[in-house]
């Protein structure tokens, strides 16, 4: 070991540049999919809270009128692990009341009662125990404490504590409209005592009560409120394995429901999308990443080959010459992977710094965590491919010559061997390292037919360009060749010994060109899809903004009188009211039904303002129907104020009315403003905002003066056209990409690496030739443009085989986000980005030959014609 | 007197059927512990593949060689690297040293491979052997920074390391002054008389011939039988002769 650990570091050390960037492939490799990886868990967990702070489950279901208990949904696909709830306030004393003075005031505190069924409570994930154990399932008179009734009765494990409804007061609730006294059950409440069994930790339920918290068994939850009405509710989780839509849309027609942010932030169709292509984008890095390893430990043994044959003739084994090149091959990738490690962490924290997560652009995260159970497992997998690329090395050594090694002839292989070792390489590329990559980071959300054909065809793209230059590196060569024949006139040295290299390195030339060309058929493939949702944006902005203006900060303003004043002007169609809404899972928004008339799909059939306005009809804008597979005559149960279910239906989905830029929404539904008075009592009479519609081609300056006239002047209202709002959004969609830019750029780098790792080594391998050069007169700008013009060439077919191979994927993503996402995504193409990718493509491959110029003019000639 | 290595009846071919090309014919001859043997014969004559078969990294296409009394041919290809750690010691015409490591570890390469480490005596021995060969004052550099005689007295200090009682020489002063390449030839010739190591040097060289206690002669992958040269005391012009005779 001890001859592997002296030759293997020197090895290392002596050939600096080789080691450096080798290291940084596999860094640069790690370093983006650990980046992606900590930046997405940090998205999730930042955006919706730790789920130590979570104190609610996924989701929080209400029965329909006339259903008592949760049998049906058990029947729904999607939700799991169902337990009866509801929560009230309970008075908490350490001893039994005194029959004389029942309500002796000093020995009694309010804390909130969570009633909960036993038996599913722990698994719900809403609290977790500081000591102690969960309530026994078997109605036993237990109960859980917060913290602070713990401290308040000074209370351990085993004592007991008495438990009571409060005499409850009178309350207003919202009935047709007005909100009514309501008196409620006044009798003197009875009292259980309950066993202490476990503490609550700080977290979660009862947090915010500052742990003035009891949690008892549901049942005994209604013994304490016996003969008092408790709206029962249903809490639940969601069944990972399901899509949040179809769950969604499995319960949306039955139950009120709200799922809580935490469960849902990043689970949405589109958001699944962008981090599960962000998350290939990280594979696409790892590929790369070892992609340049390989060839690097497959160059450096082509390079050392006298070396080898020297130990050999010296007596070394074949095995302890094996161990040299697999100890550097461990060295290399444990380096690698270690500032991959770093560097990704780095980068992770850079990037959330900037504001750029895996749900876009501009949005601030306060946490830093870093998941080491998926980060490890992501840098074991790349050392693990790192060492497997060493196999072609250390099996070559069994077939290699010494007798030419100490000639100092190249490594030559049988054909069928060499070919082997590249289909395992392209195996261990396309299929074993993306088949490790998602059982470390498995695919957000449902694997879906649709997901799962997405992915195998992005593997297969992968494949097919690993394949190709691994396989057949000989016709990517070939290419290459022809190429240079015209420079040959114009540059013939160089132009002859770039053809020489070329053809003589063909496994060299199809790794660089084909790294090329992924990054390449990356970056327009991604612009090509970002010109998709663009155009998905322009075509919702024609209906929903383009013709609209939005007027904010008005005085509080009648509603009547202002529509009134505004269509004496010209041009002005109709107005919708804007901050009227209310949150019964999704926004739900009042109009002024009349409004309508004049556009959109009431203006084509104007029965659908009666039934708006009179039998309970909802617009629902396109992306609520496709997300909870709204369609026309669909049932829409909304919870009331009062807690009661009222149930609407849609009529039409269009989203020519209802958008507002604050909140940015474009889920949501909308019903005449007068049910929104009486089942929510929000008054719609006045309001401070609203969007006004305006015919084709009018000028906003009539508005403007017609709003300025109401008001008596400017004051503080602002305007803002749909122009303006279309213009956001696109700018918001360039925005959001940001992080693709910044992967694409990353994986740019590596693929630059795997060009200047080719030709730094390919200047070692041939150095006493390019010495021998020197010696008999090759000027420095001949030797210079023979390794530029090679670049020139690998730039140039990589940026042609990118930019075809990009060009015919665009329609392949493009579809296939339309089958994730569900968005109708026209098919607008990469239109400048071909050529700024073939551009970007060319300057890569230049600017990476750059250092192998520099070394290439640093041979030494003296020392080439003086040693062998 | 015992023998370091014996070749008997050795053939020696490349390629297959009829572009089968002999490189080696008829080869027998043995080398005594503590000779000197020198080859001679022009370029492409077999010489370097007379040494590959003698360190066993090749396989007569027939016949035998014994090292050590070992039949090489019936070894594994890792015995025979084994027998070749134990037994021989190598010079090259190109000093093959590892560019990366300096002087001294370049001598102590052989410890290294035998999976000994530089141990005092190691270490002692290095310094000897790089006193012997005038290298002490160079302990440190690495290889390109050496002269071409420098290179090979490294390599055959690496050769003499490892203690194997047969040195392979493959035209060691060929890369070198004549100034150089005397030095280096006296230090071989010291091997045989002080330490009593067999030498079996391939060269072209008649001046590099004389220091050798037999000489035979190579021609067309046959060894020369009746021009065999034997010493003590052989002059340059004896070997030229000798080479003239045979149109060498």
């Amino acid at each position: 070991m001890r001859l592997a650990r002296t030759l293997a570091w020197r090895g290392l050390s002596s050939r600096p540049g080789r080691t450096l960037f080798s290291t940084l492939g596999i860094a640069l490799g790690v370093a983006t999919v650990v980046g992606v990886i900590v930046l997405d868990f940090n998205t999730i967990i930042g955006l919706s809270g730790p789920a130590a702070d979570r104190a609610v489950p996924d989701i929080q279901l209400r029965l329909p009128r006339g259903q008592t208990d949760r049998e049906e949904l058990y029947d729904v696909e999607g939700v799991s692990l169902m337990a009866r709830y509801f929560q009230n306030d309970a008075a908490v004393r350490a001893e039994p009341l005194s029959s004389e003075s029942p309500d002796i005031p000093e020995n009694r505190e309010w804390a909130r009662l969570i009633a909960l069924e036993a038996k599913h409570a722990p698994d719900l994930g809403v609290y977790s125990l500081g000591e102690g154990r969960n309530l026994a399932t078997d109605g036993s008179r237990e109960v859980l404490v917060g913290e602070g009734v713990a401290e308040r009765f000074e209370l351990s494990l085993g004592d007991e504590i008495w438990l009571a409804r409060p005499r409850r007061p009178s309350k207003f609730v919202c009935e047709d409209g007005k909100l009514v006294k309501k008196r409620t059950h006044a009798d003197v409440p009875v009292q259980w005592d309950y066993k202490v069994v476990g503490i609550l930790a700080r977290e979660q339920i009862g947090r915010r009560s500052g742990g003035m918290v009891v949690l008892v068994d549901y049942q005994n939850g209604r013994e304490i409120y016996a003969g008092v009405h408790v709206q029962p509710l249903i809490w639940a989780n969601r069944d990972q394995s399901v899509d949040t839509e179809r769950l969604k849309a499995n319960i949306a027609s039955s139950y009120a429901f709200v799922v809580s942010k935490a469960a849902i932030l990043g689970q949405a169709a589109d958001e699944r999308a962008f981090r599960t292509g962000v998350r290939m984008a990280g594979l696409l890095a790892l590929v790369l990443g070892m992609y340049v390893i390989f060839h690097t430990l497959s160059l450096s043994l082509t390079e050392r080959m006298k070396e080898v044959g020297t130990l050999h003739a010296l007596g070394t084994t074949r095995g302890q010459i094996g161990r040299v090149f697999l100890l550097e091959a461990v060295l290399l990738a444990g380096a690698g992977a270690g500032l991959g490690v770093l560097g990704g962490i780095g980068l992770a924290k850079g990037l959330l710094s900037l504001g750029i997560t895996t749900l876009g652009t501009g949005k601030h995260v306060s946490v830093f965590l870093i998941p080491w159970e998926m980060v490890l497992p992501l840098a074991g997998i790349g050392v693990l491919i790192a060492l497997l690329g060493s196999i072609y090395p250390l099996l070559a050594l069994r077939g290699a010559n010494t007798m030419a090694a100490l000639r100092g002839d190249q490594l030559s292989l049988k054909n069928r061997s060499t070919i082997g070792f590249h289909l395992l390489y392209a195996l261990l590329l396309a299929l074993v390292l993306p088949s490790l990559y998602f059982v470390a980071v498995p695919v957000v959300g449902e694997l879906t037919a649709e997901l799962l054909f997405t992915l195998l065809g992005a593997v297969g793209t992968l494949s097919l360009i690993v394949i190709l230059s691994l396989v057949v590196p000989k016709l990517l060569a070939g290419v290459c060749t022809t190429i240079t024949v015209p420079f040959t006139q114009l540059w013939p040295l160089a132009g002859r010994l770039t053809a020489k290299a070329m053809h003589e390195a063909p496994a060299r030339i199809g790794v660089s060109v084909s790294a090329l060309a992924l990054v390449t058929a990356g970056l327009v493939g991604l612009k090509g899809m970002t010109a998709s949702l663009e155009g998905e944006v322009d075509q919702w902005a024609s209906e929903a903004v383009l013709e609209k203006v939005w007027v904010s900060g008005m005085p509080p303003t009648v509603f009547a009188d202002f529509a009134q004043h505004l269509h004496q002007y010209p041009g002005v169609i109709g107005l919708e009211k804007g901050g009227t809404g209310v949150h019964t899972p999704f926004l739900v928004q009042g109009v002024a039904v009349a409004e309508l008339a004049g556009y959109g799909p009431c203006s084509d059939d104007p029965s659908l303002l009666k039934k708006l306005d009179q039998q309970k009809g909802m617009v629902v804008s396109r992306r609520l129907a496709m997300d909870l597979a709204y369609e026309l005559g669909t049932t829409v149960p909304l919870e009331r104020a009062d807690g009661q279910i009222e149930e609407f239906t849609v009529i039409a989905i269009s989203d020519a009315y209802g958008h507002y830029p604050f909140p940015d929404e474009r889920m949501y539904g909308l019903i005449a403003d007068h049910y929104l008075e009486r089942y929510y009592c929000h008054s719609t009479d006045t309001v401070e905002q609203v969007a006004v519609r305006l015919e084709a081609g009018v000028d906003h300056g009539i508005l403007e003066a017609a709003v300025f006239d109401f008001h008596g002047g400017p004051q503080d209202i602002e305007f803002r056209s749909g122009k303006q709002v279309l213009q956001s959004h696109r700018e918001d969609i360039g925005r959001d990409f940001v992080l693709f830019d910044v992967l694409l750029a990353l994986t740019a780098c590596l693929a630059g690496l795997g060009v200047l790792n080719g030709q730094l080594l390919a200047a070692l391998e041939r150095s006493k030739e390019l010495g021998v050069l020197k010696a008999l007169g090759t000027s420095s700008g001949q030797l210079s443009g023979m390794v530029l013009l090679e670049a020139l060439i690998v730039g140039l077919v990589g940026g042609v085989l990118g930019v075809v191979l990009g060009w015919g994927m665009t329609p392949v993503v493009v579809e296939s986000l339309q089958r994730l996402v569900g968005l109708d995504l026209p098919h607008v193409g990469p239109g400048i980005w071909l050529w700024l990718g073939f551009c970007g493509c060319v300057c890569v491959a230049l600017v990476s030959a750059l250092y192998p110029v520099w070394r290439t003019l640093r041979v030494d000639p003296v020392r080439a014609v003086r040693t062998g | 007197m015992s023998v370091a290595v014996e070749v008997q009846g050795v053939y020696k071919f490349h390629g297959q059927g009829s572009e089968r090309v002999p490189i080696l014919r008829e080869i027998s001859f043995s080398v005594q512990s503590g000779e000197f043997v020198c080859v001679m014969g022009p370029s492409g004559s077999g010489k370097s593949t007379l040494l590959h078969l003698l360190s066993g990294l090749d396989k007569p296409s027939a016949g035998t060689v014994q090292l050590a009394g070992q039949d090489l041919a019936q070894l594994s290809e890792r015995r025979r690297t084994l027998q070749r750690r134990e037994q021989v010691g190598y010079v090259f015409q190109f000093f093959n040293l590892m560019p990366n490591l300096s002087v001294q570890e370049n001598i102590a390469l052989p410890l290294a491979i035998a999976g000994q480490g530089m141990a005092d005596t190691g270490r002692t021995r290095v310094t000897t052997l790089a006193k012997r060969l005038g290298l002490a004052a160079r302990l440190e550099a690495l290889p390109h920074q050496l002269s071409g005689g420098e290179m090979q007295r490294t390599s055959i200090a690496r050769a003499l390391m490892g203690e194997q009682p047969l040195l392979l020489c493959d035209e060691p002063t060929g890369n070198l002054s004549q100034k150089a390449g005397a030095q280096v030839m006296e230090i071989l010739r010291s091997c045989c008389d002080d330490d009593g190591r067999s030498v079996l040097l391939v060269t072209h060289n008649p001046r590099d011939a004389s220091f050798a206690d037999r000489v035979l002669f190579l021609v067309d992958g046959e060894l020369a039988q009746d021009a065999e040269l034997r010493g003590p005391g052989l002059t340059v012009d004896e070997i030229h002769e000798a080479l003239k005779a045979l149109s060498i």
